[in-house]
């Protein structure tokens, strides 16, 4: 004979039970609660990884973007490449890594190529700055995936264009994106306006 | 048993099994204990290690459920609120906290348990256990006796009529154990009955008037002082116990 | 005299809150705002224009969530684990308390352990970012506040379950932190499962039911949404914890 009353039904007498129960318990209350999760239960396609670092993603970027300034004290180009690589890869959704690392590429590191090859043909200078706004405009391409409906990468885009290759039809059309967006600052329509005025495109260019 | 003399602990067949991995095996520690302790005396449960004594201690205070067998206390079922209020218990190891002062410890136990007149009854439990100066005292600062001695005060706070000691003299100094001996005498005189385990077969003959030996889980012997001295002293049922 | 049970819970939880103060709370609290602090001027030394509010916000709720996290299940490990081991539990036990009331006192102490480490953290955030020029609106710190409060208590409802599954200190530590870590990774567990080979699926995505999803409280779900998705996971995980140990011999 039993002297203690048996609080619950027999099922959940041992352990073991008590546990299986437990947990079917929570799943049902999970299943219960998971429509809760909403828009922000979905992922976005390639953003698997910002996702997987759930919310420490922002603060890995931003370390990684603390050795990148480190890195670019040195000048060490392929360090630089890579963390800006890594930085974007960690936080997509913040537009400042990919300005300043649009920045970094079209003007920093032309300019450390010729400062450290000062002899170099103006030709091959020219070249490098070249070769370096347009590797800062396909950083910024990869960037419109998360910022297509913002200015900012857009603006940057057309100051690249006007200011390191000196096309000003192209920076004229980015300028228009910029300007179709809902953030976007009244300068960019203006500029726009301007850059189909010879005169005044010739004096952009030429400052 | 003598059904005439009313009995203060009544227990009956418990049995007890400890579940020992996830496969479900399991290791018997109880295997149909039955035994009484009369009101009171002073009862020593003694035995080797592993024998049952804590767990037998363990279902009486309401801390585990036996799986078969019926136990009581003062007739009333183990488990009931009555019976709770009953008893007081010392469980082997009890580690209290360092910062707070003698006095205060009792005095949360005593605000747990609902008492009333706290404070006569916490001096009365320090009295008792000759730890009335050092109760301003933190607990940090007490020797292993006085720990052990704050620990029989916290069991006897609630005046229980029946109190339950796990080895209360266990790494005890010889002047320790004699100022643990005479508080249990103390409680017998007023009047408790006292169950206490033990494996230091002196002390349970000098401290106890019945005596029940125990071994892998069942009851080997019990009775009275006079009935261990003729059956040869308990030294001597231990050992036997022990060739079986 | 009987003790009503809702004064014996009050009683408890008091005692609990002792018992996490006597433990250093106070100094570790201290501590975590000490290195906020110290962090904050180290990331002052750079130069990220108008951008330097974000990375200090950034900094100090990484710190908050990454030392919450730790504390959350340490506190919850020593409190309950601790307790058992070093005799609180018997003692109550023997004189009426229910042992699912003991654990939800221990629970509920932590719970407000991690309150006033989230209050701290983000009245120190608060501060820093007014001291060093930047906007520091009250209405979204606090709600950021909630969401944060309400990730520790998670971690910390975990810890709970941990503690009465497992019965050594490393064993529940890992167990927590394992927890911890699915639902950081929740959103892939059900991707997994919607996108896995048929054995797959149904187990990821069972997984991904029974664990709570950390992104939920990043902001992206309304408020209440967030509040009644955290507490529901959290009181499950809780009940789950009460009724193992009301099991569980001692």
């Amino acid at each position: 004979m039993r002297c203690w009353r048996v609080r619950f039904f027999p099922a959940v007498k041992f352990r073991r039970y008590t546990i299986g129960l437990g947990v079917l318990a929570l799943l049902a209350g999970g299943a219960a609660l998971h429509p809760m999760t909403g828009a922000a239960g979905r992922l976005m396609s390639g953003s698997e990884r910002s996702t997987l670092l759930g919310g420490y993603g922002t603060i890995i970027a931003d370390y990684l973007w603390l050795e990148t300034n480190l890195a670019w004290e040195i000048r060490d180009v392929t360090k630089v490449r890579q963390l800006i690589d890594l930085t974007m890869k960690s936080d997509p959704q913040t537009a400042y890594y990919w300005l300043n690392g649009a920045r970094i590429l079209a003007y920093d590191f032309p300019a450390w190529r010729c400062e450290a090859a000062s002899l170099a043909p103006l030709a091959v200078q020219a070249n490098w700055r070249m070769t370096g706004a347009n590797e800062a405009l396909l950083l910024l391409e990869r960037g419109q995936r998360w910022h297509h409906k913002s200015a900012v990468l857009h603006l940057e885009m057309a100051n690249i264009c006007l200011y390191g290759l000196g096309d000003r039809h192209r920076a004229a059309e980015y300028y228009r994106l910029a300007s179709e967006q809902g953030d976007a600052p009244e300068y960019a329509v203006r500029i726009y306006t301007r850059l189909h005025d010879e005169e005044v495109a010739g004096m952009l260019l030429t400052r | 048993m003598n059904s005439a003399h009313p009995l203060a602990i009544r227990a009956e067949s418990l049995v007890k099994n400890y579940q020992t991995d996830w496969k479900g095996r399991r290791r018997r520690a109880l295997a149909g204990v039955s035994f009484g302790v009369a009101r009171g005396c002073v009862c020593g449960l003694v035995g080797p290690n592993g024998s049952g004594k804590s767990t037998t201690l363990k279902i009486l205070a309401g801390l585990l459920r036996p799986d078969a067998g019926q136990c009581e206390i003062f007739d009333h079922s183990i488990g009931q609120a009555i019976s709770r209020g009953l008893i007081g218990y010392l469980p082997e190891s009890l580690e209290m906290p360092d910062y707070l002062t003698g006095e205060a410890f009792l005095g949360q136990l005593a605000q747990l348990a609902g008492l009333s007149a706290i404070n006569d009854k916490i001096s009365r439990a320090l009295a008792l256990v000759g730890m009335a100066d050092a109760a301003k005292r933190r607990v940090g600062e007490y020797s292993k006796g006085m720990r052990q001695r704050l620990g029989l005060a916290q069991a006897v706070l609630g005046e229980p009529a029946v109190v339950l000691l796990d080895e209360p003299a266990s790494g005890l100094d010889p002047r320790a154990t004699e100022q643990l001996g005479a508080a249990i005498r103390q409680l017998r005189a007023q009047g408790r009955t006292v169950l206490l385990t033990s494996h230091f077969l002196p002390q349970a003959e000098e401290w106890c008037d019945q005596l029940i030996l125990m071994e892998g889980g069942r009851v080997i012997f019990t009775g009275s002082h006079t009935e261990v001295a003729v059956s040869g002293g308990l030294q001597h049922l231990y050992l036997q116990s022990t060739q079986l | 005299m009987k003790f009503p049970a809702t004064r014996r819970m009050w009683w408890l939880i008091q005692q609990a809150l002792r018992e996490v103060v006597h433990l250093r709370f106070v100094w570790i609290m201290g501590f975590i705002a000490l290195v906020m602090i110290a962090g904050v001027s180290v990331l002052r030394e750079f130069n990220f224009g108008t951008e330097e509010g974000r990375f200090l916000r950034n900094y100090v709720e990484a710190t908050l969530a990454l030392w919450g996290t730790v504390i959350a299940v340490i506190l919850n490990v020593a409190m309950v684990q601790g307790g058992v081991e070093r005799g609180a539990l018997v003692l109550t036990l023997v004189r009426g308390v229910q042992r699912h009331e003991w654990l939800l006192s221990r629970w509920v102490a932590v719970a407000v352990a991690l309150a006033w480490l989230t209050l701290l953290g983000y009245v120190t955030l608060g501060v820093l970012l007014v001291r060093h020029g930047h906007v520091a609106p009250v209405s979204e710190l606090t709600l950021a506040g909630g969401r944060m409060f309400l990730r520790l208590m998670l971690v910390a409802s975990f810890a709970l379950t941990a503690c009465v599954v497992a019965r050594g200190f490393l064993m529940a530590t890992g167990l927590a932190l394992g927890l911890t870590l699915a639902a950081q990774l929740s959103s892939i567990l059900e991707w997994a499962g919607r996108h896995g080979g048929t054995n797959t699926n149904w187990g990821w995505q069972i997984l991904s039911w029974v664990v709570p999803a950390f992104h939920v409280l990043d902001g992206s779900t309304k408020a209440l949404d967030t509040l009644l998705y955290a507490s529901g996971y959290a009181a499950l995980y809780a009940l789950l914890a009460c009724a193992i140990f009301s099991r569980r011999e001692i």
